[in-house]
């Protein structure tokens, strides 16, 4: 039992050029993401699955939702508690 | 954000992703702009540059030029009114940290941004047509822009009239605290990952070797808590410890270090610590102190323990039959004794071999070891052999001059042998209190007792394990020195056995 055997890596973690794990939002503003490929190779987490839902019920108009989302990560280190 | 994006842009790829969970299955498309806080240099600043992509430049022209102005609330509807429409805000700390540095009028950039974003969240709130998302990159070093950033929530916050609405909703994209980094990676890197049942065999597998190592005193990390965080870490566990046998295995294919199976297991156990302990803590458990907590009673430095570790490590070679369980919790010492006992009861006699083997194990003083130093008659010393010479209390002020290679000719300078205070010595000090008892076990299981305290229940099963390895050598042609000894060891080795508190 080995991981070559069991586990299948993605092709895209091959390519040398692949231009950033992390993608920027110029990148999609520039339309230059794709939209299958994105959610293939990405876990919708929490927080996500949260944005997600309060955001498109607000703007299908039902009044409910939220209009002002902030997204806080810290990155690399462990946020304090303050 | 950009998953976000991508739904909001495209109905039939919102469809497809949510499901049944879709929020809104009668909202068609939607509206995207955004602004990174990284694009300092953009001329018509934030607002010049999402009426740009609104197509609407015209309109808010006034704003940009000649001078950026801040637009007010009802500007800002104008702009933003219509279809649905997702506005991003990406990094804008970095942003309003650069604009207090660019004079704009008698103020600065700094002071029209914060304003201009404070007319923002106040048309955004009273929209029903617009979500507007921020980030705010969090514990950076944008320590001004934060807090302009926040000056702009809180006049936001003065300006909207109905009172009880929150004015944004914090949203953490990855939870730091749960599993959700490893699902992220696991999808990122691997189009399959191994069957769950092969997950939780592999996991199992780390737990078990766990519970060994929990039962020989090792560490204190519950065997389930592993089990759990191996499945939430499969396959990067897994990854390391590969990677570190392939190292191994690559310099033992040179032809010299010649690793074996516990090495092997040790590796494997620091590789999967090399992981687990990128982690703060376990189970509330500090990582790091369990790493390098001793438990010897009387202190050793930390790092002098994962010296002789290391080096134990370098120094072994094979592990003699029947050793194997015991022999990774052994002091160099300990196994040089075993070892070469080993070597005596396949019938070798020569002095430098047992020099040679010494030399390997860096055990420097090997005199108070051999019954005999003649040049073709080499023997170690049984313990009624060595009766209650080269003894010392268990961990007490032991020197590792005798050990470290680099001490090497200023062997016995000061403190006693190493073998002197290993539990191996004072287990054949045991034997020999029952041999000299005529295999009455009681000495010798007191002298156990009172000697290691409650150590003796936790390393009972070892000193069993030992004390049977022992029974043996009484039975090996040449051993009959061993004869006495080897009875009252499995004699010891029961009575070890039956013991209860």
């Amino acid at each position: 039992m080995t991981l070559k055997t069991l586990c299948t890596p993605r092709a895209s973690v091959f390519v040398a050029d692949r231009r950033a794990t992390v993608l920027s939002l110029d990148t999609f503003l520039k339309g230059q993401v794709h939209g299958s490929e994105f959610f293939d190779e990405n876990y919708f987490t929490n927080g996500m699955t949260t944005l997600v839902d309060r955001a498109f019920r607000h703007l299908s108009g039902t009044g409910a939702g939220s209009s002002v989302f902030l997204l806080s990560q810290a990155m690399g280190a462990v946020k304090p508690t303050a | 954000m950009i998953g976000l994006g991508l739904l909001a842009r495209d109905p039939e790829l919102r469809r497809r992703v949510l499901g049944n969970d879709d929020p809104a299955p009668k909202l068609g498309h939607c509206r995207v702009v955004g602004f990174n806080g990284r694009s300092t240099d953009y001329p018509g600043g934030i607002w010049g540059s999402i009426a740009e992509q609104l197509g609407k430049a015209d309109q808010f022209a006034r704003y940009v030029s000649p001078l950026l102005s801040a637009p007010g609330p009802e500007a800002w509807k104008q702009l933003l009114g219509g279809d649905p429409l997702v506005l991003f805000l990406d990094e804008l700390p970095p942003y309003l940290e650069y604009a207090v540095t660019v004079s704009v009028g008698s103020g600065d950039l700094g002071v029209v941004t914060t304003t201009a974003l404070a007319n923002l969240f106040v048309a955004v709130a009273e929209m029903n047509n617009v979500c507007l998302v921020l980030s705010d990159l969090a514990g950076t070093n944008f320590s001004i822009g934060q807090a302009n950033l926040q000056a702009a929530f809180d006049r936001a916050v003065q300006g909207i009239t109905s009172e009880s609405r929150r004015i944004a909703v914090p949203i953490t994209p990855v939870n730091p605290n749960g599993d959700e980094l490893y699902h992220i990676l696991r999808k990122r890197l691997f189009e399959n990952v191994a069957p769950q049942a092969d997950i939780e065999r592999v996991a199992a597998a780390y737990r078990d070797a766990l519970r060994e190592a929990d039962r020989m005193n090792l560490t204190t990390t519950t065997p389930e808590s592993l089990y759990t965080r191996v499945i939430d870490a499969y396959p990067l566990v897994e990854d390391e410890v590969k990677r570190q046998i392939a190292s191994m295995q690559a310099l033992d294919e040179d032809g010299e270090p010649n690793f074996n199976d516990a090495d092997y297991q040790l590796a494997a156990y620091a590789a999967a610590l090399k992981v687990l302990t990128q982690y703060g803590n376990i189970d509330g458990r500090d990582v790091e102190h369990e790493v390098f907590a001793v438990r010897a009673r009387n202190e050793k430095s930390d790092f002098q323990a994962v010296i002789e570790r290391a080096l134990g490590i370098a120094c072994d070679t094979l592990v003699p039959r029947g050793l194997d369980n015991s022999w990774r919790d052994l002091s160099l010492a300990e196994r040089y004794y075993l070892r070469a006992l080993d070597i005596e009861s396949r019938g070798e006699r020569r002095k430098g071999m047992y020099e040679e083997l010494a030399r390997g194990f860096g055990v420097t003083d090997i005199r108070p070891l051999l019954k005999s130093d003649k040049a073709n008659g080499a023997r170690m010393y049984t313990p009624s052999g060595l009766e209650a010479s080269l003894l010392a209390p268990i961990g007490g002020g032991v020197s590792n001059d005798a050990v470290l290679p680099s001490r090497r000719g200023r062997a016995g300078a000061a403190g006693p042998h190493p073998f002197a205070a290993s539990p191996l010595r004072h287990l054949m000090f045991a034997v020999r209190e029952t041999t000299a008892a005529d295999n009455s076990p009681e000495p010798g299981r007191q002298y156990l007792r009172d000697t290691f305290g409650q150590g003796y229940w936790t390393q009972r099963e070892r000193f069993i394990g030992l004390l049977e390895w022992l029974a043996q050598l009484g039975n090996t042609a040449g051993m009959d020195e061993w004869r006495d000894d080897s009875a009252a060891a499995r004699i010891l080795a029961g009575r070890l056995r039956n013991d209860h508190a």
